[in-house]
């Protein structure tokens, strides 16, 4: 099947007045986001994450290279009504919660009682009914990225892209974000994650891509990526305790951190000593490790 | 077609306290005019107000590109079905509909102070300056695109005031190639209680130059890259 959102060598340059290249945001830029996945879209800042976001929605054009959304190439008017898209910086028109959400669900396409329909229960699901009636410019900003993601939804899309949906959400709305995400991947729809909150992609996506200096350095699935190749946890029991100091007794078994290099003589060692192997586990960095790893190598590169 | 409407009348609600003030101000200018009494000068003041439309065509639809793209609320209007060709017929559409709101306020304004005036008459005169008024912002528009809002504007102007130089320099025929001089020209000549020499020509000329400049204008801003990276 045809991926839902794919970038084909996008390199992005930024020009000064007089044409010189000053910035390339993206540099041979290839994703392809599967239907039906929640991919983490992440990066330090200035990695060229928004940028990329911004091509794939025809707000700005490529220097190099381009892409298809839901099958057709970036930019599609058309393509944009079977997509949702929330903006890292919400900014909507300065009307009624209920006004703008009407007013986004018909840029979309949606008349008369499916707009109708779809616009109560957006506010609904957001938790916004009570200030339907109110004007947005006057909301806090997580009251405004809910409107936001509101109106991202509105039109029950096939693919949304988001960028920092939950950065302004206390959280209890970032739960209920996450929970909404999961139901639409569910119900088959894919979702484009951008974030910086680790956790939250952790708990959430089916892969992670992220991207240092306009390229991709790593894309996986999320267990994958996770599981240190350097490290493993040996589970065993039966063995005097000194022999392993460093080991850990818990629920009558014995834990012990060892290098990947270092395994197979520790086992045999373990063996000789007549203990009993229980399990093998790999270890397991957090995201965070791992992405603070990859932002230090960006950092050391010249 | 929806999407043009939605972005004009969003537009228009915007611009509700500055349409708002705009009436006041010819309901104001009126009512001194008819308190003062006619004289030879009612007249001219209701053209000098006829030939405020213009200014604020450019004004509204100079400020219009530069203010969505700063709030950055071009971005949620631009992620919907929304071509780039229908955004900018809806600006077009939105800064015509506040200056013909404006005018609608000159026409009661005419009628009050001259209720002999020929309807037809009234109606070729207003026409004429609405359709340079949407020439004008067509004009503006297709500059606001890719310049500055101060360098369109002087570029807007100087588009604008262009034929008129040409036409003393190389004859009455240049008046025509953009034509929202001949307009306001023919629009001077009006007189309430004298039959309008109407210049349909140069109206369908202008009304197609419209049509052509906005597919133009359109091209263009389809090519411009309309947010800046916040990274």
């Amino acid at each position: 099947m045809e991926p839902a959102l794919e970038f084909a060598g996008v390199t992005k340059e930024y020009h000064s007045l007089l044409g010189r290249p000053v910035v390339r945001a993206l540099d041979g830029f290839s994703l392809a986001v599967e239907r039906g996945e929640i991919l983490g879209f992440l990066g330090p800042n200035g990695a060229g994450k928004t940028t990329a976001i911004h091509i794939a929605m025809g707000f700005m054009r490529a220097s190099q290279g381009g892409g298809r959304m839901l099958g057709e190439p970036f930019g599609d008017p058309r393509t944009r009504a079977r997509v949702g898209f929330l903006a890292e910086n919400v900014a909507l028109i300065h009307r009624s919660a209920d006004a703008a959400l009407r007013y986004y669900g018909a840029l979309n396409g949606l008349r008369g009682a499916r707009l109708q329909k779809a616009t109560r229960e957006m506010l609904a699901l957001f938790d916004l009914a009570d200030v339907a009636t109110r004007n947005v410019s006057k909301f806090s900003r997580g009251m405004l990225q809910r409107v936001g993601l509101a109106q991202a939804l509105v039109n029950d899309p096939e693919l949304l892209v988001l960028d920092e949906p939950t950065s302004a959400l206390d959280p209890i709305g970032r739960v209920a974000v996450r929970e909404i995400l999961q139901r639409a991947r569910a119900a088959g729809k894919t979702v484009f994650l951008s974030s910086h909150l680790l956790s939250e992609i952790e708990l959430i996506c089916d892969r992670i891509a992220i991207l240092v200096r306009g390229r991709v350095v790593r894309l996986g699935k999320t267990a994958d990526l996770l599981e240190s190749a350097e490290e493993a946890e040996l589970v065993f029991r039966g063995v005097d305790p000194t022999l392993f100091p460093q080991a850990v007794a818990e629920n009558g078994v014995s834990r012990l951190k060892v290098a990947a290099s270092a395994q197979r003589a520790t086992i045999e060692r373990l063996w000789s000593a007549g203990g009993e192997l229980v399990r093998v586990n790999p270890s397991r960095r957090s995201l965070e490790e791992l992405f603070l790893e990859l932002a230090r190598e960006k950092e050391s590169r010249p | 077609m929806m999407p043009v409407w939605l972005i004009a009348s969003n537009f228009m609600r915007e611009q509700r306290w500055f349409i708002a003030l705009m009436l006041l101000y010819i309901a104001g200018v009126t009512t001194l005019m008819v308190i003062a009494g006619h004289d030879p000068e009612t007249l001219l003041i209701l053209k000098q107000e006829a030939l405020y439309g213009i200014f604020f065509a450019v004004v509204i639809a100079v400020a219009f590109f530069q203010n969505e793209r700063k709030t950055r609320r071009i971005i949620a209007v631009l992620s919907k079905a929304v071509s780039r060709r229908q955004y900018v017929a809806g600006a077009i559409l939105g800064v015509n509909l506040t200056t013909l709101t404006f005018y609608a306020g000159v026409s009661i304004s005419l009628f009050v102070l001259y209720p002999d005036a020929r309807v037809g008459g009234a109606a070729q005169f207003l026409a004429h300056l609405v359709v340079a008024c949407l020439l004008a912002s067509v004009v503006t528009v297709l500059y606001s695109t890719f310049l500055h809002p101060l360098v369109a504007t002087l570029a807007a102007g100087l588009t604008l005031v262009a034929p008129m130089i040409a036409e003393r320099l190389g004859g009455p025929h240049w008046a025509v190639v953009l034509p929202v001089y001949a307009l306001l020209r023919s629009a001077l000549r009006y007189h309430p209680e004298a039959p309008f020499a109407a210049e349909p020509g140069v109206l369908l000329l202008a009304a197609l130059e419209c049509v052509v400049l906005w597919i133009f204008a359109s091209w263009i801003f389809a090519l411009r890259d309309i947010t800046t990276p916040v990274e």
